[in-house]
């Protein structure tokens, strides 16, 4: 019975990948324009909307609920809070997302080398799995206790945003793998910011 | 059943054709010449049933394990073409097989090592039942490594892979049915190998009737710079947002 079990397992399990292949989305040619603008908006995504610090500041701003909690009635703190936990929560899932950029781009730019390091790259693919985890733990945590449940939450998202924000600046460069002055000199407008 | 043989034959003969006049066997020679061997098996098969019944069985095996041992150029064709333009997956498409091999053959030996009464198939279908697994897991291998590194395929590799998995998936699950259930199960087992195998015919019809190669050409933008660049580049940038995210959600 156990012997069935293993092949029928392995059997459904190929079975299941087959359908995804079936199910995957026939790209356009690899490395033509789109590509590069989709690079170029990606590494916008991750310097431009991961972790601006003003944002970051705003959304977990405590002077707002404050000024809500001592200054409106009830309905409206309620109804305060229910939104500022939807932006809190819309934050996280871009921080979510841009971390699946990053892995996209990595990913990409890593099949390319023939010295590719395979400890290297399963170190790595733990990082992002662990990362992508943080994001969904801090996901549930904000869904449950709301925007201002964990209390040095605001404080050190602030004080760490712009030096991170520094940070990734640097550590991203490599994003840039070649250049796309076409672009740039063109009428397509992602190039030009980053 | 002799019609379905006839058309099978047909078709097999119909892509071959097309994938000559196309000039595909070029492009895919482990592929056709897989191919033409299972077709070569079955003109003789379709003689020996006719003309030598009595040896049909022997040499129905004898064939079966021919193609079987070919069915590995499919998979070989299927890395080569997925992974090869991509020297760094295709080196860790590599290791991931050879990993599956090594890890196979020590679980083999291992076995028949510790288990007295153990024997790596009792009989010849156990045996094609589990050379076919292997070839499973080795695709199941393959086709992770083509998601991780979000490889783009074309219809011809997309009907290869999905045409010969098609094939092996259903037929692991089918001789392991027939292993388990026995001799009351062949019908089934038979009724079932048939018609899985014209279905990846239609499949590869279908899918190879003209040349449509992967998206990834040699035009590829290969990336500047080393690897080691690369890769601390990308784990300097998960530092930073784990950092972040940590201290942001530390209490």
């Amino acid at each position: 019975m156990i012997t069935l079990l293993f092949f029928s397992l392995i059997g459904a399990g190929l079975l299941l990948l087959l359908a995804l292949v079936a199910g995957k989305r026939s790209a356009g040619v690899e490395g033509t324009a789109r590509a590069l603008v989709d690079a170029r908006h990606a590494l916008r995504t991750l310097q431009g909307e991961l972790l601006p610090p003003g944002l970051v500041e705003r959304i977990f701003a405590k002077q707002d609920f404050n000024f809500v909690t001592s200054a409106t009635p009830q309905d409206v703190q309620a109804l305060f809070l229910r939104e500022r936990k939807k932006v809190a929560i819309c934050w996280v899932r871009q921080v979510h997302a841009g971390v699946l950029k990053l892995m996209d781009f990595h990913l990409g730019q890593a099949r390319f080398y023939a010295k590719l390091s395979l400890a290297t790259e399963m170190k790595l693919a733990l990082n992002f799995a662990a990362l992508l985890f943080a994001c969904r733990l801090v996901q549930f945590a904000l869904y449950l206790g709301g925007p201002y449940a964990v209390p040095g939450m605001v404080r050190r998202t602030v004080n760490n945003a712009a030096r991170l924000c520094e940070t990734s600046e640097q550590a991203l460069t490599f994003l840039e793998p070649f250049r796309v002055d076409g672009l740039s000199n063109g009428s397509t407008s992602d190039s030009g910011s980053s | 059943m002799l019609v379905l043989w006839w058309t099978a034959m047909f078709v097999e003969g119909t892509i071959l054709f097309r994938a000559l006049y196309r000039k595909m066997v070029l492009k895919y020679p482990l592929f056709y010449m897989y191919l033409s061997v299972v077709l070569a098996v079955d003109l003789a098969r379709y003689a020996v049933y006719t003309l030598h019944p009595s040896a049909w069985t022997m040499f129905y095996w004898c064939t079966q394990f021919a193609s079987l041992v070919m069915g590995y150029a499919v998979i070989l064709e299927i890395l080569k073409q997925a992974l090869d333009p991509y020297r760094g997956a295709e080196r860790f498409g590599r290791y991931s097989v050879l990993g599956i091999f090594a890890a196979v053959f020590a679980f083999v030996a291992f076995r028949s090592a510790t288990a007295s009464s153990w024997s790596p198939a009792a009989t010849t279908m156990e045996l094609e039942r589990d050379l076919r697994a292997v070839q499973v897991i080795v695709l199941m291998g393959i086709l992770a490594v083509i998601f991780y590194f979000r490889i783009a395929i074309g219809r011809n590799l997309k009907g290869m892979i999905l045409g010969y998995g098609l094939f092996i998936g259903i037929n692991v699950v089918n001789l392991a049915l027939h292993s388990y259930f026995g001799i009351g199960f062949h019908p089934v087992w038979e009724f079932v190998k048939t018609y899985s195998y014209f279905a990846s015919l239609l499949v590869w019809t279908f899918t190879l009737w003209s040349y449509q190669p992967n998206p990834c050409s040699d035009s590829l933008p290969q990336p500047r710079g080393d690897y080691d660049a690369l890769a601390s580049g990308t784990d300097g940038a998960l530092s930073a947002i784990r950092s972040h995210l940590g201290r942001a959600a530390r209490p």
